[in-house]
């Protein structure tokens, strides 16, 4: 009875080890997919206005009234205290 | 008895002046406390506009090294800024180093002497850079009205305010020279300049090429031959024959062999010997020789392509867009 307990309890080990894991067993699922298609990023010509040179115009104004603008500022400073 | 009275009068009159000269004592020290919170105050504001100064001039600095001004003007003015920095540094120093109210207040004194000839200087730069740019906007606008007009708009209304804005640019130039210009010329520069700019715009939105279009901008000294179904602008010094001569929609002419602008459109043959400027839309073929430069887009939503030539060069546009 000893023994056959000693081969049941070896056998169960034995089985346990060698039967590989049974995500192994498994292969992976492949599910078919469809190619989704991607949309390709078309260039936009420029605006007219940008093409044309406008809004560089029209920023460099903006700059050269706000260093003006700033000037005017820091020559409101008074000086009694 | 006499001693008697000396006494009360003595202890009466010290009994009074006594709380007097401790509130006088007091009142000193709130009013002590009361100057060096204002001192911190405008220590703080004073350190504050200086480094304004400061970040301005950097500013402008940056903008003048960046800009495409020639490199003779450039150095002249980095170095004028350099030099406008070092006298704000000073300024700073002078604030840095009040120790209490007293010495504040004669640091500002010193720098509103300083500051009577550094703000001039700061004008004078601001306004040379300003005058600067707005030539070169100025000459940006010509090339736009150059560019409407190839395409048969009516710019003369657009002219108009450049003829304006360069008669105020002229004005400031010469009051720069000899330093008499004033925050008002410059204004009326800025308005001159703005009037023409949103004549542009509204130009622009009339100005809309056929996407089959191309477009070529060329510049020949030699000479040159256009062809093709085409509306464009001869500007320049030499001979021109267009057939057929009806083609013509515009044709001023200047001293001597100077055209100042001939509009042609439709289907032409343009041949021309000098110096020319063109500007050439729709389908056609330009064909020049000597030395020049061109910018040509093959069909209109394509990216310019520039460049120069010293012997000949052929540009085909406008087809197969």
């Amino acid at each position: 009875m000893k023994q056959l307990a000693i081969f049941l309890i070896l056998s169960i080990l034995f089985l346990g080890c060698s039967a590989p894991p049974s995500e192994k067993t498994t292969p992976p699922k492949i599910t078919p997919t469809t190619p989704t298609p991607t949309a390709t990023p078309i260039p936009t010509p420029p605006s007219i206005e940008s093409e044309l040179g406008i809004e560089d115009i029209q920023k460099e104004l903006e700059e050269l009234e706000k260093l003006l603008s700033e000037l005017q500022e820091l020559e409101n400073i008074t000086f009694e205290i | 008895m006499n001693l008697a009275k000396f006494m009360l009068i003595l202890l009466l009159t010290i009994a009074l002046a006594y709380p007097a000269a401790a509130a006088d004592g007091e009142g000193k020290g709130k009013a002590n406390d009361f100057r060096d919170k204002i001192f911190e105050t405008h220590k703080e504001r004073a350190m504050k506009w200086v480094e304004s100064c400061y970040r301005w001039a950097e500013r402008l600095e940056e903008k003048v090294r960046a800009s495409n001004i020639g490199d003779e003007a450039k150095n002249r003015i980095q170095a004028r800024i350099e030099n406008m920095k070092g006298e704000i540094g000073e300024m700073r120093s002078k604030i840095e180093n009040a120790k209490n109210y007293s010495e504040l207040r004669d640091a500002m004194r010193e720098i509103r002497t300083l500051w009577i000839e550094l703000s001039k200087q700061m004008r004078l730069i601001a306004y040379e850079h300003f005058v600067i740019q707005m030539e070169k906007i100025i000459e940006k606008l010509e090339e736009l009205a150059d560019r409407f007009e190839s395409h048969g708009l009516d710019v003369s209304s657009f002219r108009d305010a450049i003829d304006e804005a360069s008669d105020a640019l002229e004005g400031v130039k010469a009051k720069l020279g000899d330093g008499t210009v004033k925050y008002s010329d410059i204004a009326n520069l800025r308005q001159k300049v703005m009037n023409a700019f949103e004549e542009s715009k509204k130009l622009a939105r009339e100005y809309r090429p056929k996407l089959s279009d191309g477009i070529v901008m060329a510049n020949v000294s030699g000479s040159f031959k256009l062809n093709g179904t085409v509306m464009a602008l001869i500007k320049g010094n030499g001979t021109v024959n267009v057939e057929p001569t009806g083609a013509k929609i515009k044709e001023s002419k200047g001293k001597e062999n100077v055209i100042e602008a001939l509009v042609v459109r439709g289907k032409v043959n343009v041949t021309g010997e000098g110096d020319f400027k063109i500007i050439a839309h729709g389908n056609g073929t330009l064909t020049m020789n000597g030395n020049g430069s061109y910018t040509y887009k093959q069909c209109m939503n394509q990216k310019f392509v520039n460049g120069t030539f010293s012997d000949g060069f052929t540009i085909n546009f406008g087809f197969g867009c």
